[in-house]
């Protein structure tokens, strides 16, 4: 299963719905004794009448027996409303080895999420970060929906700055729902005083106050987590055309630890909100992504 | 400073490699597209000073390892004079560099930049003063002169001992060492000094010019009495002080043999004193001793003074010492006796004519390689006087000189003994013990009379060469008689027993006063002191004397001047007493001499008998002791009969007729052409030669003078048994030589000037350093850096 759902055997494969239909079926196979249960209309307990509760939901057959008014409670049957947030820095459609970058690695992640949410029955829209919110589809959950999904992935291409601070505060006031947000992106500060952690936390602090449930797939390339850079090396910012020159291998240490520095801030930050932070890199498979999704489906209900 | 290898150092050219590579490596760095650049941004100042230092640091030691490489293969050398001061210098350079070192560190971890300059300053200085003080002193300082073709003196020193007579395929040794020399001596540049010496020279000194010295390595022939290693290095080393040229030298051409070196691994001196370290030697190697050869030992006479008329046996032991092929040899010894021609030999027309040698016997033996055997030769029954002969193999070898041995035997007339007893069994016992020859029916060396002490007034003591009296009694007539025939030169053999009373009117010739003494059970024994002595010299080793107890004797005080033979075991009562009565100062010509028994020899009359059980069941030694008692006051024993070739001989003239006349005679030496005469010497007295010189027989001749003797080369000196070539670093130091076996090999280094220091070893280590730093600090710094950079 890793191998068929790794980046590298899943960028042979041209069209972004065969894609998304690769990758959930590989993941299910592999998840086949996983415990899937409370999606059903089922009974779960009684419970004592309150005043306010719903007279309907009173359970008659109880109150003869035991002259005392319970209320049934059921399994929920509610449909998840997931949002998929995906960043469009210019930063995104970086990749060093010439394979997938951030960016094609986010949106095949998008489309196999959608696939397995319109397989559940439940809506999935689809919002693009840049300089503002730009909501591209609301959440359906029709079988046709996942084409229109899928085709606007395509049509999605990394450029320009992202201010995500301000992006997330926008969709934490669109959305009116209950909602699970899939945020896709490197979170990678857009210039030295906007998009710094502390703001995006903010930000993401602001989503849940509104209820919703966020998912934080934190996607970075391979060589920004490994740096393999070798000597003397002039690195040009992709978002502000900024350049440094270093001496990569002496600093390669300090670069790594920066960079879990960096992780870990992000981390905690989603830990005290109770939001799910999963760093990814582009070169690890699929099912990493698609476990924390169902980890999350699993928790909410 | 000087270069041993001075083009070698335009490799320092090669200092433009890693100028280049810093030049190239001062273009643009790879340009790379990198979204976190937010993360590097802080660390970017810090690294790139890390980076433009970690280049010149890069840079300094590439250029220093390579300068250093082409120093090192150039081979520099300096004046010793001057290693204080580049000590100095390179602590000075030490210095710098560590501050240099420090202000890398301060600029890396941003420290302040004033200690930055400071440190900056100071490490400058110190580099700039190391560097202009070793310029300055290697300009002004002395310099290091080197010339092969300086003039040396050089000591040719030729191991022309016996071994340098083997002969091989490429001729005799000898003759090969001298081609060798005389190659040696053309490629010496002119106006060299040599000196040629050999085993035999005792004074050295420079020939004139070269045709001097190759006329002198011409003349050399192999010395059998060569004089010992040790002391002719010694000679060549002072004939080399002798010299004021700066380069000495000394050739050794030698076989290396165990006879010729192992007495100088041996001394206490080992390391020969070339303190100043001037002197190079090189020491020749001929190889191994390849060919066959065969040999014969000393000869071993049965008897050197056989009595007339009695065949005497001698043993030889043959050898077979072949080196290069595996057979055995059927070697024939033959045994030649000189014959006795009147006049011989003789001066004729400025030549020697020696008696010719006649072969007497001949006996063949089978040898196997690297053993021997003993052969038994026949000397036929000779006239009375001195006689000569030779032993030698009848064939060729590689080895001449072991191949004949020379001997000499001196038949004498029978001498008269007069046996004193009163018990006749006692005689007869002595008598037998001295006549044991002519009981087996040959010559007898001894004529014996047997009387009583009553009968010995009667009888002319003064005929009879030795007198045995066998327990006298206490008599004042015998005691007189006994006196009178010491005094005129008389031998005497006594032995005390139960008769004897010694009491205050006891005779002079017995003057001691003793107590008789009772040894407790089971008894002493017999335990011999002067074991040199020969009465004594076949009784020393593995004689049971204890099983010949003796339970009583005569506790004598000997006299100052006794000599004590044997004394009884676990006392210092003396047994066997030797006193000298009389002497040639007086006028009673010769000295009487008498060996006193204090116990009864031998113990079987009745009243003797509980004395002793020396003449016991397997009386052996008892048997000895009396025969060569006897032998020794007969004067029949002849000690140190031959000469060995090398050491000092004496040799005891005795003319005929005894007379003090001053000796008129000759000396003949063999393989010389003129007889050296004999002056000053009279009868009795000593020829004393300081060397022999060579084997042979040497015949003195002369009125009434008719004797001789023989002298053999050691057997050790003819040997072929070589030394472990790696023992001469023990002679010679580590360094100090050098050890060839072709001339193509010679080495003319300079030693004058070995007031220089060699450079060689600190600058490969210095190399070695300034790569190893270099891999530390380039840290694949010009690797792999466009592998994986990708744009």
């Amino acid at each position: 299963m890793p191998n068929s759902l790794s980046p590298e055997s899943l960028q042979q494969i041209q069209r972004l719905d065969l894609k998304a239909r690769m990758v959930i079926r590989g993941f299910l196979q592999g998840l086949h004794s996983s415990p899937l249960h409370g999606f059903s209309v089922q009974f779960s307990e009684h419970r004592r009448y309150n005043r306010g509760d719903d007279p309907k939901l009173i359970d008659w057959l109880a109150y003869a027996k035991t002259d005392k008014y319970f209320v049934k409670r059921f399994e929920a049957e509610t449909n998840l409303t997931g949002y998929l947030v995906m960043d469009l820095s210019k930063s995104m459609g970086f990749t060093q080895n010439q394979s997938m970058t951030k960016f094609e690695y986010c949106t095949c992640l998008a489309a196999s999420l959608t696939y397995l949410m319109t397989m559940q029955q439940d809506p999935v829209g689809l919002l693009a970060c840049s300089d503002q919110v730009r909501g591209l589809l609301p959440a359906r959950s029709r079988r046709g929906h996942i084409g229109e999904v899928l085709g606007q992935l395509n049509q999605l291409e990394p450029s320009g700055a992202t201010d995500l601070p301000n992006c997330l505060t926008q969709i934490a006031a669109m959305l009116k729902h209950h909602s699970l947000v899939m945020l896709l992106t490197d979170l990678l500060p857009s210039s030295d005083n906007e998009g710094q952690p502390e703001e995006v936390i903010s930000a993401l602090s602001r989503l849940r106050h509104g209820g919703h449930d966020v998912i934080v797939f934190h996607v970075l390339d391979e060589a920004e987590v490994q740096f393999p850079y070798e000597g003397p090396v002039e690195f040009e910012d992709s978002e502000s055309g900024q350049t440094v020159t270093v001496d990569a291998s002496g600093l390669r240490e300090q670069y790594r630890q920066d960079l879990e520095d960096f992780r870990s801030k992000y981390r905690e930050g989603c830990d005290r909100l109770r939001i799910d932070y999963v760093p990814l890199d582009t070169s690890m498979p699929f099912d990493k992504a698609l476990t924390e999704y169902l980890i999350q489906r699993t928790n909410r209900f | 400073m000087n270069f041993l290898n001075a083009t070698l150092i335009f490799g320092g050219i090669g200092v433009a490699i890693p100028i280049v590579i810093h030049l190239l490596s001062r273009r643009r760095p790879q340009r790379v597209i990198f979204p976190s650049i937010g993360l590097l941004k802080p660390k970017a100042s810090l690294s790139q000073s890390r980076v433009r230092i970690k280049k010149w640091w890069l840079l300094a030691l590439r250029i220093a390892a390579l300068i250093f490489l082409a120093l090192a293969l150039a081979q520099p050398i300096i004046q010793t004079s001057l290693t204080s001061t580049s000590i100095l210098i390179s602590l000075l350079v030490l210095c710098g560099l560590s501050m240099l070192l420090l202000a890398s560190l301060s600029v890396l971890r941003q420290m302040d930049r004033k200690l930055i300059l400071g440190l900056t300053a100071t490490a400058c200085i110190l580099l700039l003063g190391g560097i202009v003080w070793g310029i300055v002193s290697l300009i002004a300082g002395p310099t290091v002169t080197l010339n092969q073709n300086n003039p040396r003196a050089v000591v040719i020193f030729i191991d022309n001992g016996p071994t340098s007579a083997w002969l091989d395929q490429q001729g005799e040794r000898l003759q090969q060492m001298k081609t060798h020399c005389e190659a040696f001596i053309q490629q010496l540049p002119a106006s060299s000094q040599i000196c040629v010496i050999d085993r035999a020279t005792k004074n050295a000194s420079f020939t004139i010019d070269q045709k001097n010295a190759l006329t002198r390595i011409r003349q050399l022939d192999v010395v059998q009495s060569a004089l010992p290693i040790n002391q002719q290095l010694k000679t060549a080393l002072q004939a080399l002080e002798t010299s004021k040229l700066d380069n000495h030298q000394i050739l050794l051409l030698s076989d290396l043999t165990k006879h010729t070196w192992e007495p100088l691994l041996q001394s206490d001196e080992i390391q020969l004193s070339n303190s100043s370290g001037k002197v190079k030697f090189t020491i020749f190697d001929l190889g191994d001793f390849r060919g066959p050869n065969w040999g014969i030992s000393l000869p071993r006479l049965a008897d050197p003074s056989p009595p007339v008329g009695t065949p005497s046996p001698v043993m030889v032991s043959v050898f077979n010492e072949t080196t290069d092929q595996s057979r055995d040899a059927s070697i024939t010894a033959e045994l030649d006796i000189f014959t006795d021609q009147p006049g011989f030999p003789m001066a004729r027309n400025g030549e020697v004519v020696f008696p010719k040698a006649e072969p007497v016997d001949r006996k063949s033996a089978q040898v196997k390689k690297g053993e021997q055997q003993e052969v038994l030769l026949n000397i036929p029954a000779l006239p009375v006087g001195k006689h000569h002969g030779r032993i030698r193999i009848i064939s060729d070898d590689a080895m001449p000189l072991d191949n004949t041995r020379y001997f000499s035997l001196n038949v004498l007339p029978p001498s008269n003994v007069l046996l004193v007893s009163n018990t006749p069994a006692a005689s007869k016992v002595v008598a037998n013990a001295i006549g044991v020859s002519s009981s087996l029916g040959t010559g007898s060396e001894y004529v014996t009379d047997l009387i009583s002490y009553q009968d010995l007034p009667i009888v002319r003591m003064s005929q009879y060469e030795v007198v045995v009296l066998i327990d006298p009694p206490s008599n004042r007539q015998v005691n007189g008689l006994c006196d009178a025939y010491l005094k005129n030169g008389g031998q005497m053999l006594v032995s005390l027993g139960s008769r004897i009373t010694m009491e205050s009117d006891n005779s002079p010739w017995l003057s001691t006063e003793a107590i008789r003494w009772r040894s407790p059970e089971p008894g002493t024994f017999l335990q011999p002191i002067d074991i040199q002595h020969p009465t004594l010299r076949t009784l020393t080793e593995n004689v049971p004397w204890g099983d010949h107890r003796i339970q009583q004797y005569w506790k004598l005080n000997p006299e100052t001047s006794d000599n004590i033979l044997i004394k009884y075991a676990g006392t210092d009562h003396p047994a066997v007493i030797e006193r000298s009565i009389g002497g040639p100062s007086k006028s009673t010509s010769a000295q009487g001499r008498m060996i006193l028994f204090t116990t009864p020899f031998p113990a079987i009359s009745n009243d003797n008998k509980s004395w002793n059980q020396l003449f016991g069941s397997n009386a052996w030694p008892a048997w000895l002791l009396c025969r060569q008692t006897i032998e020794y006051l007969s004067q029949r024993v002849t000690t140190g009969a031959d000469a060995v070739v090398g050491r000092s001989f004496a040799f005891q003239l005795q003319n005929e007729k005894k007379s003090n006349d001053d000796i008129q005679g000759f000396l003949f030496e063999p393989e010389l052409d003129n007889p050296t005469p004999i002056l000053g010497l009279k009868g009795g007295n000593y020829l004393r030669i300081r060397e022999v010189s060579t084997a042979g027989t040497y015949w003195i001749r002369g009125k009434e003078l008719k004797t001789g003797f023989s002298a053999n080369l050691a057997e050790n000196a003819t040997r072929s048994r070589r030394i472990d070539i790696s023992l001469l670093q023990e002679i010679f130091g580590t360094e100090e030589y050098d050890l060839i076996d072709n001339f193509e090999n010679i080495s003319f280094t300079e030693t004058a000037n070995k007031t220089y220091l060699p450079l060689h070893a600190p600058a490969i280590l210095l190399v070695s350093i300034f790569f190893i730093l270099e891999q530390i600090v380039g840290n694949r710094f010009y690797r792999g850096g466009s592998k994986s950079i990708d744009n």
